[in-house]
């Protein structure tokens, strides 16, 4: 999938024309849909034989596919799973119904509630997989999925009726009266609708939607800022899986029987194919792409000539899109929109860009983001209360000084105060502790037995030539590699081995090495989705348009502003997409996001490689004034000026094992070091 | 005792070498390319379907045959890694493009089958010395086939592993499935090496489908079957190791014909994915395969 698919949010701009852009999709939908049932009031009745010929049968057909479908999109399109195992979940759901309403007397109702759940379970044990194997493991066990579930129809002759099936299913009674095939179509519109509404809102206006896309492309920095991407793979499964078996369920009293040859395998691959043309993680897309795609045997099957070929046209068709339009018609709309709107986008970056990086406001800038660092980390109360006043008004004359496009910054700096609270220090003598650690790759020992320690509120820099440690180091304190041997402690507490999505509830963030910013997003969202650890919404309220749910939605724009002007990037870019933006500003970025998880430790890797000199000097004023205000900084880094001039103290790491260790000067005039690095 | 091993036991080694073979032909095309083939069960199909009408309907002699299987296997396989894999990979490596794209040349494979041979299994006569029909050895009834399959597929097995060690073309693949980028800084090149794995899987596959004919029969319908076989065959064995492979194929064999004598064939594949699905929970790269650490 390219990237230009890959976004969780609407597409830029405002307005109406965006609005119309924004929901073009589902507007389409329902006309489609209008027009399918104007059409169905003119008899044609000849051209249609059998009752699954009839159009309103496929109506009802095409809202159960698009009900799947939009599932699907879930877990494949926005968390990256592409499951081909839909069609078991929909049969499940579909012979739950059946069983329960015909052998057990259930009402249809709770049947079919039921018949969610019990593929919400069924899936759960196929996610497993998703826990240790990557992607493509879990398309293959799903098709395996289909396969035993299908021989589990015929096998099961007892329960589900064998190849026969199971007979007798009524349509259901709604407020008591009996529901037709058009009655039904317009309930599974409502449905249809309804499910597309939730998990939009799930999307776009929760936490999750960020935490999804993260997962499917930045999974080590979905880590850090405290995303549990086995929870959130398998969590998104369930839900997907749910409205499977709910669509499943629904389609059960349809044909009044259920039996292995309703749910062929290619219908599976059909969902993708669906989901795929519409536009894999585009909210829209599975509407579309059913919608379009669905008619497409229709046409054929009415030419009998041509029905032998729908299948193998609908493998060609799942070809062609996906070499030639990865991203969908949605994608590809969305696209064509950006690239005409992209260019005031570009343009607002681009002033704001220039405002921001003359050197005439650069100062004050710096100074009031500084000062509102102070205030917003770990610094006593009464002190911070004095720091937000200075930084307000620090604020507003570097806002003076940068002109317009500065000044929102500004008046968003008392926010970012009142956002952040102060986190009480404690009385831990040390912020991280490394004690002991060993860590081997096979027979390569790459640390051997590490001893660190590191004081509160200090730049700890730790240096060491190529392949030293440094860096595993780094990824064992961020729980992303598991010690053989010895513990991490931040503030005394002890950090779990391998856990790295625990890191940031411990106060622990960091930086990476290659940029791992989701470049489709906005610079805002961005950030956002370092504050994911700070909220409270669940991804079944966060499906409701519930106050609490734009509460958090409203602090988490709020923290990112803040920490937005903690790096000194003003409120110009916080719109812009963060691909759009220069390396150095992308590098700011991560930090901003690793700031908004309101860290008390701050893991840097190498976060000056790539920048140039002047980049280098703005980075070390920004670092200088985090470690102000309280913020206890590990720094890895090639760059010996930077480390000279920031570090409190430097451990130089030399073939997995401490070496020296002490400020600037003690560490430089330490000979083994100078053997080390120098080669004696 | 004799007749669990004439019933089950030797069967097994037969139809498992038949699975260990598809898996060994999925990890010719992952070792160097990184992808799952979809497609690759059609291909064994398609090879069953060929020898079908070349070998009985139109009477080639048995080795011609083969040889126009194979081939036919090998440019099916090259005509799907140019048209649709190669473009997904090249677009983003680590996206899933490639998954929906081989998919596809799945759902095409069985509908062109179908289009061309129809939906009915048809019977394939067994390849002279090798017969299907079982004889007197020792006193068991034992047929020949499970055994000829089962030495075929441990000479391939042999035969592959000299060709990774001592071959240039062989090493390179196996530099180019350690790490793309370090094969192709030393000169390999990378995209006729993964052209190369598919043009021997796709190959191999229908050499494959070509000696399952006799005894699962020719029909439309065992791609997808072999599709599931081979996969838990390779990733049981472990992605990329062949001789892993041939190992869990034979177990496989072995699962199948103790669940088809002591419960019920329809339980067969719910009893693989359950060992696939509970080994792969505790040993991820398999049971031979070299657990490979995160990359940060």
């Amino acid at each position: 999938m390219s990237v230009a698919s890959r976004s969780a949010r609407r597409p830029a701009g405002r307005g109406l024309g965006a609005a119309v852009v924004r929901n073009a999709p589902l507007l389409l939908g329902l006309g489609v849909l209008l027009l399918f049932l104007l059409w169905t009031r003119v008899d044609i009745g000849g051209a249609w034989s059998s009752v699954h010929r009839k159009p309103l049968f496929l109506a009802n057909q095409l809202m159960l596919y698009m009900l799947v479908a939009i599932g699907l999109n879930l877990i494949s399109g926005y968390v990256g799973a592409a499951s081909i195992g839909h069609i078991a979940l929909y049969a499940i759901g579909a012979y739950s119904v059946a069983i329960l309403t015909v052998n057990h007397g259930w009402g249809f109702w709770p049947a079919l509630l039921a018949g969610g759940l019990v593929a919400a379970a069924a899936s759960l044990p196929v996610g497993l997989i998703l826990l240790r194997l990557s992607g493509w493991y879990f398309s293959v066990i799903t098709l395996l999925l289909v396969v035993v579930v299908n021989d589990l129809e015929i096998q099961k002759a007892g329960l589900t009726g064998g190849g026969a099936g199971i007979f007798g299913l009524t349509m259901p009674h709604l407020f008591g009266v009996a529901l037709d095939l058009r009655g039904y179509l317009y309930l599974l519109i409502a449905v249809n609708l309804l499910v597309f509404l939730l998990l939009r809102h799930l999307v776009e206006s929760s936490r999750w939607g960020r935490a999804f896309v993260a997962v499917r492309d930045v999974e080590p920095a979905a880590c850090a800022v405290g995303v549990h991407p086995f929870m959130v793979r398998e969590s998104a499964l369930a839900i997907s899986a749910f409205i499977a078996g709910l669509a499943g369920g629904l389609f059960a009293p349809l044909p009044g029987t259920i039996n292995p040859d309703a749910f062929p395998i290619i219908d599976s691959i059909f969902f993708l194919l669906a989901v795929l043309a519409g536009g894999f993680g585009t909210v829209a897309g599975p509407v579309v792409g059913m919608a379009v795609l669905f008619s497409l045997p229709q046409v054929l099957a009415e030419q009998a000539s041509l029905r032998r070929y729908s299948f193998l046209v609908y493998g060609v068709v799942l070809l062609l899109l996906v070499i030639f339009l990865p991203e969908g018609i949605v994608g590809g709309v969305q696209r064509l929109w950006r690239r005409l709107t992209g260019r005031a986008a570009y343009d607002a970056y681009a002033a704001a860009g220039a405002e921001s990086g003359a050197e005439a406001g650069r100062d004050g800038r710096e100074a009031a983001a500084g000062l509102g660092a102070l205030a917003v980390l770990a610094v006593p109360r009464p002190l911070a209360a004095g720091l937000r006043r200075l930084a307000f008004s620090g604020a507003r004359s570097g806002a003076a000084a940068t002109g317009p496009a500065a000044a929102p910054a500004s008046s968003r700096a008392p926010a970012a105060q009142a956002v952040i609270a102060e986190r009480a220090n404690t009385e831990a003598e040390f912020a991280l502790e490394s004690i002991g650690i060993r860590k081997s790759f096979g027979d390569a020992v790459a640390l051997d037995g590490v001893t660190l320690r590191v004081r509160p509120g200090t730049v700890h820099a730790v240096i060491g030539p190529n392949g030293s440690g440094k860096t595993t180091l780094l990824n064992i304190a961020s729980g992303f590699y598991r010690q053989d041997a010895g513990q991490i402690r931040v503030f005394g507490r002890r950090v779990a081995r391998g856990r790295p999505y625990r890191a940031i509830r411990h106060g622990l963030a960091r930086t990476f090495q290659t940029q791992q910013l989701l470049p489709e997003l906005s610079v805002l969202e961005n950030v956002m989705l370092g504050c994911h650890a700070r909220g409270h919404v669940w991804m079944l309220d966060g499906m409701l348009p519930l106050p609490h749910v734009r509460r958090e939605r409203r602090r988490f724009q709020q923290t990112a502003h803040a920490c937005l002007d903690l790096v000194g990037l003003g409120r110009g870019f916080a719109e812009t997409p963060a691909g759009l933006l220069p390396f150095a500003h992308q590098r700011l970025v991560e930090i901003a996001r690793a700031l908004a998880g309101r860290p008390r430790v701050l893991l840097l890797d190498e976060p000056a490689s790539g920048l140039h000199a002047g980049e280098v000097q703005a980075f070390a004023a920004l670092v200088r004034s985090l470690r102000q205000a309280g913020l206890t900084i590990v720094l890895v880094e090639h760059n010996f000026g930077l480390v000279s001039e920031l570090a409190d103290t430097i451990t130089v790491l030399d073939a997995g094992a401490v070496l020296a260790e002490g400020d600037f000067e003690t560490v430089r005039n330490d000979p083994r070091v100078v053997e080390a690095y120098l080669g004696g | 005792m004799n007749s669990f091993l004439a019933d089950v036991f030797i069967p097994a080694l037969g139809i498992g070498a038949l699975y260990g073979l598809v898996g060994i032909s999925f990890n010719l095309i992952f070792a160097p390319a990184g992808t799952f083939n979809f497609a690759q069960g059609q291909i064994v199909m398609l090879g069953g379907l060929m020898a079908l009408s070349f070998y009985q309907q139109n009477g080639w002699p048995v080795l011609l045959a083969l040889v126009a299987v194979m081939a036919i296997g090998a440019a099916v396989a090259l005509a799907e890694e140019r048209i649709a894999v190669w473009p997904a990979l090249r677009r983003d490596p680590r996206g899933i493009g490639w998954v929906l794209s081989t998919l596809a040349v799945f759902t095409i494979i069985q509908n062109l089958a179908i289009l061309r041979w129809g939906t009915t299994p048809q019977n394939v006569k067994s390849f002279p010395g090798l017969s299907v029909s079982r004889r007197d050895v020792l006193g068991l009834q034992l047929a020949p086939y499970h055994f000829g399959v089962l030495l075929i597929a441990v000479a391939i097995t042999v035969g592959l592993y000299l060709f990774s060690r001592r071959s240039a073309i062989g090493r390179a693949t196996a530099a180019v499935a350690q790490d793309r980028d370090a094969a192709a800084l030393r000169g390999v090149n990378v995209r006729l090496v993964i052209s190369l794995g598919f043009v021997m899987g796709g190959a191999l596959a229908c050499l494959t489908g070509m000696l399952a004919a006799p005894l699962t029969l020719a029909t439309v319908n065992v791609g997808l079957t072999f599709t599931f076989r081979g996969f838990t065959a390779a990733a049981l064995g472990g992605m990329g190791d062949n001789t892993g492979a041939l190992a869990a194929g034979l177990a496989l064999g072995l699962i199948e014909q103790l669940t088809l004598r002591y419960w019920q064939g329809g339980y067969v594949n719910l009893v693989i994915l359950l060992v696939l699905l509970g080994l792969l929970l505790v040993r991820p790269e398999g049971l031979f395969g070299q657990a490979v650490p995160r990359r940060v």
